[in-house]
């Protein structure tokens, strides 16, 4: 299609030109004024314009009217959050620009400047652009249609008040369900969802298992899952891991610690299937085959074993590799073996230095001398007689010898020489650490690839110092003002706050007195909200709600499972290691915060089923998501420039950042605060108007319909418009940051955290924070030596709960990805794009203009090549599930075998509204519905089962040529 | 002459040179193709009519074909002797333009089950390529492939081959620092400058038809704020400076350990947006195994890109490196680890624009 | 006047047509290195003649170009690379006005008419090659029809402008007038000085 003219103008094929000289006479021209000096190689004659005048239209452009603080309150999680300047000028958010004035934290580290990324950057076009809900909208013509007829607030709000109250009364709270996705912030937002629900009694989805974030690895050996340091911290490392993340797409802000580090000295390793963009800048990229982690992690330990590179002394004190395990029964040998009502958490080793066996310290790590033998097998005198047992470590050392380098290689496709080398870095490194993110979590077997992970690094003793670690699932939050949520409406919140700290405090005492640590009995706190119902374990409801028979198969495509899942999870509900959802049929649900129809695997089963069944369904939100678009009402959410908030953040970037209102809310959009305050005011009234006083909560108690809005607004303390007064007084109760009133960090955009508070999500980082240094998690535990919150109180790799045992995972070990969605060749992963945060941007012009304006699917140039696939052409991705199209990239980094659609695109993107989450079965682990082990228990954001989508099997037909 | 409209032009066989010259080094080792710097631009000065499809700063996945696509096969510039090679003006579909969604259709008149949300092109196609088409494609096999980050911007050039094509002297180089602008109140859309630039960094607006192009940020950089494509930059890579200031970061990276060159010399302007080019970690066999000490890009490929001082560049980086490890101190590393934001990247523009008068007669 | 106006109208046979010669803008001329050195071996500015009338009613006047195309126009110029059809008239506005675009002190009046559907001509003015500056007035009326391979373009205008307007001609009856032409052919990329133009004055009278 290159034209004649064009084709010439390729370099090399001799289009140089000459210039200059005169071709005419300049008497032929007939110049009247020819004084000979043309000079047609000079500048032009009067060329000088008036430049100042031009130049001040470009100086006229850069103007504004005035600035606020502000940010965007999306989930970018591990990359959260960033203080951004918003610049409006006539009334309009003209643009935002990062704040840039973060002060160096550790003198000679780097500091945490600009931050920002670009996807914030043009958050000032997202919120004006085509999809932006304006003004409430009840549907007309069938869900999903998406025509819409224009109501006012007053309108929509009683006629959902009405149904809500309907249901309440027909069929109780039960069937009333809330998800706030992950746009809950731990300020107004959060307080009026969760305030809500408490006073109506009705669940909230705990989504954090849902999206596959919920690290089971990690809960099972640490007994937590939120702990993590700095980024900072990593500048002190000389040795990273990225293992299980892709930081360049999804850590923007932080990632540039990474690339200092490696300028500091330090050795940057990545492991990934893929030539993936993390890996451009690592000293050395490390390709393993998908899945096979936990095999990778094994042989590492393996080598460090066989060459004596563990760090013994750091395994006998903060693990549970020397305690003793009965070769009968294969259970730790515990208080109840040994003593007549001996307790079933007290367990044992077998000192050297006295050559005994005996019980291990309970309240504190620390070993006074005792010498815990590693090997070994010794003589129990149990209730029952002698029973032979043998330390974890022993036991450890035999499951290894299924993974040498040799045999792991075979597995994960890495060189033999590759995993010696790569271990003895580990073990020699002064400070090793890993950046890993939530990918694991999303696999079938991610359970034991992050129990392989944590235990490598476990075994060099890299954790607690600086510039080392592992890692979990970061996040950190204001702290002290969580009671906000459930404290009684007839005191201030500070006060409520007070009088339950109060109550709890005999209970509190006592769990101390035993011993427990207060990460503990936090953890424990928190569990009560599973048994009362106020979480609901999403895929266990989705299990529930339609998607049983897809979510249930795991059997099906685990061979290793002797029953089906159902049985496991019949067997968890009876036994109280899992809390049912609510039995009830579901009537009404109130998207505020999240997209259930983009999110869940099998979102498109709910089409026929909850969806179908529901009475309503109702969303806020600022776009126009999927879950939107089949609502029967839209209630339009202030955007992030438009309201004041506070929200959680992570201690990788230790800042709590707040959002202010630049401009009023566009259109007739509120804030979240406001939608659940004129919510409850509304109910309240027509329930009044109706003369209905009462509703019956899940616990059989009566309670008044006709007082919700006193119950939730702390009688009349707050109303629609208090946002800044929740925050205010939020931020009096907040016990580390330092003291920052609202107003002060209104002003500022953000505070650094001071400490950890007693919060549950906060706890698990387990150290000080320090104004003048990095983070590094975990010393409360290596240094202070203060148990793990396990039952053993040790980092745990022996887990002798019953499901484990009868799927022979006690000890960490490799099991084969599963087939999930059928014997196909081509191994369907997905991952976190740098485009979008989730589906929030996945529809903004200009970041779609970057990419391909569409969803594409990677695919490995010669996989595409056998199928006869060429870069950009359509293609069906079909397996045993379900099928879909998309477009097809070459991507040469793709690991051949491996194909891979990054996630979040709204099905809307998609020919017929069907994304790669149509045909992934995404099957529970039953090992994910155990519970009952102290520290296998739901709590909010862990412990509940995930999906496990990164192990779908398809194949790939391109679609003919029109 | 040294008026205005002399600088950057070749007089008399010399080139006028302006007083000073800002320029810009990008370490390479650092680019995480996030495009923050891109948005960053396009919220600053693209966001008007006709510039939808502009993009002043582009991000290229290198090898590629760039933005235009096929850039580096589009001509202008001046030969070794000086004399203006030939070039082409980029059409829109090369430059990507700027596709238009139906968000609307899908979300609010009824079509959500009959249409789905897809772009189109200015001319009705479905679109074949865009500004980053060949996002992390690269060059090579698997396990072998390889590629890297390319962020690019006009270079204000020292020998600007648009300053010399505009026969209305309506492209010109500002003498107080070197930066090079089209003053769109006298072009008249002629589009020779978009032939001459051999870096294709020039724009044309349809609506108002006349050419466009990166200013640099003049209007920041008058008050003391460093450009938005540096300033916003994430990963921390963009220094800016004067080329003269022997104090400056970029001197050090440019003068003294030569790590920053050029992007494509040969093509004649003497541009002044320098790159370090980057390592990049070795390749791996077929047993799988790491072949410790190559560097999976070749050098043969970089030295097309930034010239024979390449390999010196990359090996003067991984001495440096080897010898932190070592214990030793590195001023390089340091240099480019920029400790403190802003002071040690763009000391001269540490300002905000929070901290800027927001009426321009303020300032 | 309405009956002209249309560059198709039968009156304009009426009407003398005088044959203009034109020459390639030499590439000499282009004030600028690079367009001198990429189109020193291009062919341009091919347009060998076109044909010119004029009329007037008292009031108004009409003048009339027509001239053969070797394709007919494109469509649309939406493109970067493309170029509309073009021509324009030159008119001292000083004495010594060179034909080549005027001097700094002897300027000419430029009326520019473009292929993009717009009803009036843009009026310039300028005081040497380089140097044209596009004046806000819209008082020059055009109207183009491409037809059996030729063009036909009219503009229109009143023999006298409002007194505010000064860089423009003003016409009187029975007064020689000196005249210039430009064509540019968009197929070819032509614009700016890269034309076909008339490298002497042609003169034209008025009659009452």
């Amino acid at each position: 299609m290159v034209d004649e003219s064009r084709r010439r103008f390729i370099m090399g094929s001799g289009a140089v030109l000459a210039g200059g000289g005169l071709l005419l006479s300049l008497k032929q021209l007939e110049w009247p004024d020819d004084d000979g000096a043309v000079a047609l190689s000079d500048a032009p004659r009067d060329a000088a314009p008036a430049y100042t005048t031009f130049e001040d239209l470009y100086r006229q452009q850069w103007t504004w009217d005035s600035v606020a603080k502000s940010t965007h309150f999306v989930n970018c999680w591990y990359q959260r959050g960033c203080a951004w300047d918003v610049f409006v000028k006539d009334g309009i958010v003209w643009r935002e620009e990062q704040t840039g004035n973060y002060a160096q934290i550790a003198p000679n580290v780097p500091d945490y400047n600009p931050r920002g990324c670009q996807k914030g950057g043009c958050y000032s076009q997202k919120m004006y652009d085509e999809g932006r809900i304006k003004y409430p909208l009840k549907r007309v013509g069938e869900r999903g249609e998406g025509r819409w007829q224009r109501i006012t607030w007053e309108e929509g709000l009683q006629e959902i008040a009405d149904r809500i109250i309907d249901v309440m009364i027909s069929d109780g709270p039960g069937s009333i369900v809330w998800d706030m996705g992950t746009a809950n912030t731990g300020g107004c937002n959060g307080t009026g969802v969760h305030r809500s629900g408490h006073v109506l009694d009705t669940p909230i989805l705990d989504v954090n298992s849902d999206v596959g974030d919920h690290h089971p690895g990690a809960q099972v050996t640490a007994g937590k899952i939120s702990f993590s340091g700095s980024m900072d911290d990593l500048f002190l490392s000389d040795l990273i891991l990225i293992w299980g993340g892709n930081p360049t797409y999804t850590q923007i802000p932080n990632a540039h610690f990474i690339n200092e580090a490696r300028y500091n000295g330090a050795h940057i390793v990545t492991i990934a299937p893929d030539y993936n963009a993390s890996s451009i800048h690592a000293d050395t990229w490390i390709p393993v085959n998908v899945g096979t982690d936990a095999a990778l992690g094994l042989a590492l330990c393996q080598v460090i074993v066989e060459e004596g590179l563990e760090n013994r002394a750091f395994i006998a004190e903060q693990t549970d590799l020397p305690l003793l395990v009965r070769k009968d029964t294969g259970l730790f040998l515990r208080g109840s073996d040994m003593e007549a009502g001996g307790a079933e958490d007290r367990f044992y080793l077998h000192d050297v230095v006295t050559g005994k066996i005996r019980a291990c310290p309970h309240k504190s790590l620390a070993l006074e001398g005792i010498q815990p033998a590693l090997e070994g097998e010794f003589q129990a005198r149990t209730l029952h007689g002698p029973v032979t047992v043998t330390p974890v470590f022993a036991l450890l050392e035999r499951q290894l010898a299924d993974y040498t380098p040799e045999k792991a290689s075979a597995i994960t496709g890495i060189g033999a020489d590759t995993i010696r080398a790569l271990a003895r870095r580990i073990a020699k490194a002064r400070a090793a650490t890993m950046v890993t993110q939530s990918v694991f979590s999303k696999f079938y077997h991610g359970l034991e690839m992050e129990r392989c992970q944590i235990l490598v690094l476990t075994l060099c003793g890299q954790i607690g110092r600086k510039g080392s670690g592992i890692v979990g699932f970061p996040a950190m939050t204001i702290a002290g003002s969580e009671t906000i949520n459930v404290s009684d409406a007839d005191y201030s919140p500070k006060v409520g706050a007070m009088l339950l700290k109060l109550k709890a405090a005999p209970a509190f005492l006592k769990a101390k007195l035993a011993g427990m640590t207060d990460e503990m009995i936090v953890y424990d706190m928190v569990r009560d909200s599973y048994r009362q119902g106020g979480y609901i374990a999403s895929n266990l409801y989705w299990y529930q709600v339609g998607l049983g028979k897809l979510i249930g198969s795991s059997a099906q495509y685990d061979p290793t499972m002797k029953r089906e899942l159902d049985a496991f999870l019949q067997e968890a509900y009876e036994k109280g290691w899992q809390i049912r959802p609510p039995q009830n049929r579901p009537r009404i649900f109130l998207e505020v915060g999240g997209n259930i129809l983009r999110r869940t695997r099998g979102y498109n089963r709910l089409y026929e089923t909850l969806i179908k069944d529901l009475d309503l369904l109702v969303t806020f939100d600022w776009r126009m998501s999927n879950t939107a678009l089949h609502s029967d009402y839209i209630f339009p959410a202030a955007g992030w420039y438009e309201k004041n908030d506070i929200t959680w953040a992570t201690p990788l970037a230790p800042y709590a950042h707040i959002i202010s209102q630049a401009v009023p809310p566009v259109g007739e959009s509120k804030s979240d605060w406001a939608f659940t305050c004129l919510l409850q005011k509304t109910i309240q009234k027509r329930a009044r108007e109706r003369n209905i006083e009462t509703f019956v909560d899940r616990a059989g108690k009566t309670r008044r319909l006709d007082q919700v809005y006193d119950e939730f607004s702390f009688k009349g303390r707050y109303d629609e418009n208090s946002d800044e007064k929740v925050l205010t007084d939020l931020l009096e109760m907040t016990t580390n940051l330092g003291g920052i009133s609202w107003a002060e960090i209104k002003e500022k955009g953000y505070a650094r955290y001071t400490g950890l508070g007693m919060s549950f999500i906060n706890i698990g980082n387990a150290t000080d924070i320090e104004p003048e240094a990095t983070i590094t998690a975990n010393t409360w535990h290596t240094d202070d030596k203060l148990p793990w919150p396990t039952l053993t109180r040790r980092l745990q790799f022996y887990i002798d709960h019953p499901f484990f045992m009868e799927q022979g995972e006690q000890l960490p070990i490799h099991k084969d990805s599963p087939r999930l969605g059928g014997n196909y060749p081509l191994h369907l992963t997905q991952g976190h794009t740098r485009w979008s945060i989730h589906a929030s941007w996945r529809d903004h012009r200009n970041l779609l203009r970057l990419q391909r304006g569409e969803p594409v699917i990677l695919i490995n140039a010669e996989d595409a090549r056998r199928r006869h696939i060429e870069d950009g052409e359509r293609v069906r991705v079909y397996n045993d599930i379900d099928s879909y199209e998309t477009m097809a990239k070459i991507a040469p980094s793709l690991r051949p075998g491996q194909v891979m659609q990054f996630h979040a695109w709204e099905p809307y993107q998609f020919k017929d509204g069907k994304s790669y989450a149509t045909i992934t079965p995404s099957p529970i682990n039953p090992l994910q519905v155990a519970g009952g082990y102290f520290h296998l228990q739901p709590l909010p954001d862990a412990a509940t089962p995930g999906p496990s989508d990164r192990d779908t099997r398809v194949e790939i037909e391109r679609i003919a040529r029109a | 002459m040294s008026d205005h409209a002399s600088i950057g032009r070749e007089i008399n066989g010399a080139l006028v040179k302006p007083k000073r010259q800002l320029a810009m080094v990008l370490d390479l080792n650092k680019c995480l193709g996030c495009h923050t710097c891109s948005i960053a631009c396009k919220t600053q000065w693209t966001n008007r009519e006709g510039m939808d499809g502009q993009w002043w700063s582009v991000v290229n996945t290198m090898p590629g074909q760039g933005t235009p696509k096929g850039w580096e096969q589009m001509g202008g510039g001046f030969e070794s002797d000086g004399r203006a090679r030939a070039g082409i003006i980029p059409i829109r579909q090369e430059h990507g333009d700027a596709w238009r969604f139906n968000h609307g259709q899908v979300m609010f008149e009824g079509g959500g089950k009959t249409s789905h949300l897809h772009p189109m092109t200015f001319d009705d196609k479905v679109p074949d390529g865009g500004p980053n088409w060949d996002e992390d494609q690269g060059d090579g096999e698997y396990p072998n492939s390889y590629y890297f980050y390319l962020p690019r911007l006009c270079n204000h050039c020292t020998h600007p081959a648009c300053v010399e094509a505009c026969p209305r002297g309506a492209v010109f180089k500002r003498e107080q620092d070197g930066v090079v602008l089209i003053d769109d109140t006298k072009c008249k859309g002629f589009r020779f400058c978009m032939e001459a630039c051999p870096y294709k960094r020039i724009y044309f607006n349809h609506v108002r038809q006349v050419a466009q192009k990166c200013i640099f940020c003049f209007p920041r950089i008058e008050a003391g704020v460093a450009p938005a494509c540096a300033r916003q930059c994430p990963g921390r890579l963009r220094f800016v400076g004067y080329l003269d200031d022997e104090k400056a970061p970029i001197h050090k990276l440019i003068h003294e350990y030569k790590v920053a060159l050029p992007l494509h010399a040969e093509y004649g302007t003497q541009p002044n947006v320098y790159y370090i080019p980057p390592l990049s970690p070795p390749e791996v066999d077929a047993a799988g195994n790491v072949r410790e000490g190559t560097r999976r890009i070749p050098t043969d490929y970089l030295r097309t890109l930034f010239g024979p001082g390449v390999d010196s560049a990359l090996d003067t980086l991984q001495k440096e490196l080897d010898r932190k490890r070592a214990g030793a101190k590195s001023e390089l590393l340091d240099t480019l680890i920029v400790y403190e934001w802003p002071r040690d990247i763009f000391p001269d523009f540490a300002r905000s624009p929070a901290d800027v008068p927001g009426d321009f007669h303020g300032r | 006047m309405s009956e002209i106006s249309a560059p198709d109208a039968a009156l304009w046979h009426r009407f003398p047509s005088v044959r203009v010669n034109l020459a390639t803008a030499p590439v000499a001329m282009q004030p600028s290195k690079y367009v001198q050195a990429k189109w020193k071996d291009e062919e341009f500015g091919r347009l060998r003649a076109l044909g010119f009338q004029a009329a007037h009613d008292g009031t108004e006047l009409a003048l009339r170009l027509e001239w053969p195309t070797e394709a007919p126009p494109r469509r649309t110029h939406r493109d970067n690379d493309e170029f509309p059809d073009a021509a324009a008239l030159l008119f001292p506005l000083h004495e010594q006005a060179p034909v080549f675009m005027g001097t700094q002190d002897a300027p000419v009046s430029i009326w520019h008419w473009k292929d993009n559907g717009a009803p009036a001509a843009v009026a310039n003015v300028a005081q040497g090659i380089g140097s044209s500056t596009v004046q806000p007035e819209n008082n020059i009326g055009v109207s183009a029809l491409w037809q059996d391979g030729r063009w036909q373009v009219v503009f229109r205008r009143l023999l006298m402008p409002a007194p505010a307007i000064t860089t423009q001609p003003r016409f009187a009856l029975d007064t020689p007038q000196r005249i210039g032409f430009a064509v540019w052919d968009g197929h070819r990329q032509e614009r700016a000085g890269l034309k076909a133009f008339s490298p002497s004055w042609t003169e034209f009278v008025l009659a009452t």
